[in-house]
C-alpha cells in the first residue's frame, strides 16, 4: 500500500489545493488529508477561486447533493443543521438557473459562475462563487 | 494475523498519529486492537477500506462512514449486534467464522463478540435483542470450549463466578474460562455462592494454584466465607481478582489478573515467571 497522497503541485500549476473543512489551502503538502485540522479532505480548484481559510463553503455532486461543507458553514446555517447528505435545494436558494451552474461545475467546467443565493436560516442573500473541484469531480460553492 | 502499529497505520493513511487517535475519539474509527503490550494494532482491511473511501469522498466523516460499511469485514462487532437485531443466530455464527479466519479465537471474542454483547446491553428497550445475544454467546464459547485441547499444564485455575444474570459479565467470565482452557491450564468455574463442602471436594479434584474472583455481583460476605472455605481445605493458592470483581479495595486490594483474557493468561504467565510468587510455589491468600 502506498502513502496516501494527492497529485503533485508540479502536475497542476494552476491548481489550488484547499482543506474541505478548515479551508486552509495545503500547496506544498501532497497528503489527501489536511494536516492542519485532520477533519477535511485535500481537493483541487481553480487557484483563482480557491476559498480562503475559515471561508464558508460547499461542495457539492453532480447529482445536487451537497457531500462537503466547511466547518465555518456551521455559522451559516447552524450547527445542528445536517449539511452533508442534504439535496442542494434544502440548502440553498438561488434563481432558476443555480442547479445547471452547479452541475456544470460538478462535472469539471472550467467556467466560474457568480450567483446570489438565500439559506433557509438568513434572509440576506450571499454571494456564491461557483467553480469544479476535485478529484472526485464536485462543484465548490464559495459564499461571501 | 497481527495488527499494524499507530506509525505505520498513520504513515499509511498519509496522517499524523495524532490524528488517527483522534478519529478514534471523534468517530469510533478505525478501531483498534491492543498488543499484549497495550499499543494500538489497526487492521489492514480497515485502514485499506478507509484509504479507499478518502479517495472517494469529501470529508472524513463521510469517508469513515463508507468505510465502516464496506470494509465492515469481520472485525465488526456492529455487524454482529446487527445479526443479533435480526435474531439470526445463523449469520452471528458466519461472522464468527470469518473472524476466525483471521485471527485466534480469544481476538475474536475479545474484539467482536464481547464488544457486540456490551453493545446489545446498553441499549434501551432492546432486551428480547441482547437475551438472544447473550444465549447465542453462551453456546458458541460453549462449543469452542467442547473443542479445546485437553489440559497441558500441571497448574489448575479455580474460577468463582459471582455474576447472578445472564448479561456481558458472565460472558466475560465465560471467555476467560475458554482461554485458559485453551492455554492448556485445569480449569473448574463455580459460582461463589457454593456450599462449603461443595468447595471443599472441588478443591481436593481441582488442587488450584490459584484462585480467581470473576463476574460482578460478589458481596463481602460471599467473599469472606468463601475464602474461609478454601482456607479449610488447607489450600494455599493465591486469590486474585478479574474485572474488578473484588467488592472491597484500599487494604483489602485483591491483586487482579487484568480486564481481558489474553491480559489474564499474561499475568498468570508472570506469576510462573516470578519464583518468589510463583503460583506454583502456593503463596498464601491476599484476602483473609
Ligand atoms: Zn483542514
Amino acid at each position: 500500500m502506498t502513502r496516501l497522497i494527492t497529485q503533485g503541485r508540479d502536475q497542476r500549476q494552476d491548481a489550488a489545493r484547499f482543506c474541505t473543512h478548515c479551508g486552509v489551502v495545503t500547496d506544498d503538502a501532497p497528503q489527501r488529508v489536511c494536516e492542519s485540522c485532520g477533519l477535511g479532505v485535500v481537493l483541487h480548484c481553480a487557484r483563482d477561486a480557491a476559498p480562503r481559510p475559515g471561508a464558508s463553503f460547499l461542495i457539492v455532486t453532480t447529482d445536487l447533493r451537497v457531500t462537503g461543507a466547511s466547518a465555518a458553514c456551521g455559522e451559516m446555517f447552524g450547527e445542528t443543521f445536517e449539511l452533508v447528505g442534504s439535496p442542494l435545494v434544502d440548502v440553498l436558494h438561488g434563481d432558476g438557473a443555480l442547479p445547471r451552474q452547479v452541475a456544470r461545475a460538478a462535472m469539471g467546467s472550467r467556467k466560474v459562475a457568480t450567483v446570489w443565493v438565500r439559506t433557509a436560516q438568513h434572509g440576506r442573500p450571499f454571494r456564491g462563487r461557483i467553480v469544479a473541484c476535485g478529484d472526485p469531480p464536485a462543484a465548490l460553492i464559495v459564499l461571501s | 494475523m497481527s495488527g499494524i502499529r499507530t506509525n505505520a497505520a498513520a504513515e499509511l493513511l498519509g496522517v499524523s498519529p495524532n490524528t488517527l487517535r483522534s478519529w478514534e475519539r471523534r468517530f469510533g474509527y478505525p478501531t483498534p486492537g491492543r498488543s499484549p503490550g497495550g499499543h494500538r494494532q489497526y487492521e489492514l482491511a480497515e485502514l485499506e477500506a478507509l484509504r479507499r473511501a478518502l479517495l472517494e469522498t469529501h470529508n472524513i466523516s463521510s469517508a469513515i462512514q463508507v468505510a465502516q460499511q464496506r470494509g465492515e469485514g469481520p472485525g465488526s462487532a456492529n455487524r454482529l449486534l446487527e445479526a443479533f437485531d435480526r435474531f439470526d443466530d445463523d449469520c452471528a455464527d458466519r461472522f464468527m467464522e470469518e473472524s476466525l479466519a483471521l485471527r485466534s479465537i480469544e481476538r475474536s471474542v475479545e474484539e467482536l463478540l464481547l464488544p457486540a454483547i456490551e453493545l446489545a446491553e446498553e441499549r434501551d428497550g432492546r432486551e428480547a435483542e441482547c437475551e438472544f445475544a447473550c444465549r447465542w454467546a453462551t453456546g458458541w464459547l460453549h462449543a469452542a470450549r467442547r473443542v479445546a485441547p485437553p489440559a497441558s499444564r500441571e497448574e489448575g485455575v479455580l474460577l468463582f463466578d459471582a455474576s447472578t444474570k445472564l448479561g456481558s459479565e458472565m460472558l466475560h467470565v465465560q471467555a476467560l474460562e475458554l482461554a485458559l482452557r485453551r492455554a492448556g491450564y485445569r480449569v473448574l468455574l463455580l459460582s461463589v455462592a457454593l456450599a462449603q463442602e461443595r468447595v471443599s471436594r472441588a478443591m481436593r479434584a481441582l488442587d488450584p494454584s490459584i484462585l480467581v474472583l470473576c463476574g460482578s455481583g460478589a458481596t463481602l460476605d460471599s467473599v469472606g466465607r468463601l475464602v474461609y472455605s478454601v482456607r479449610q481445605t488447607g489450600s494455599q493458592a493465591p486469590l486474585r481478582e478479574y474485572r474488578g470483581s473484588m467488592p472491597v479495595s484500599g487494604m483489602h486490594k485483591v491483586p487482579s489478573l487484568g480486564d481481558s483474557p489474553t491480559e489474564a493468561l499474561r499475568r498468570l504467565r508472570d506469576l510462573r515467571e516470578q519464583p518468589s510468587r510463583s503460583i506454583g510455589a502456593r503463596a498464601p491468600l491476599r484476602a483473609s
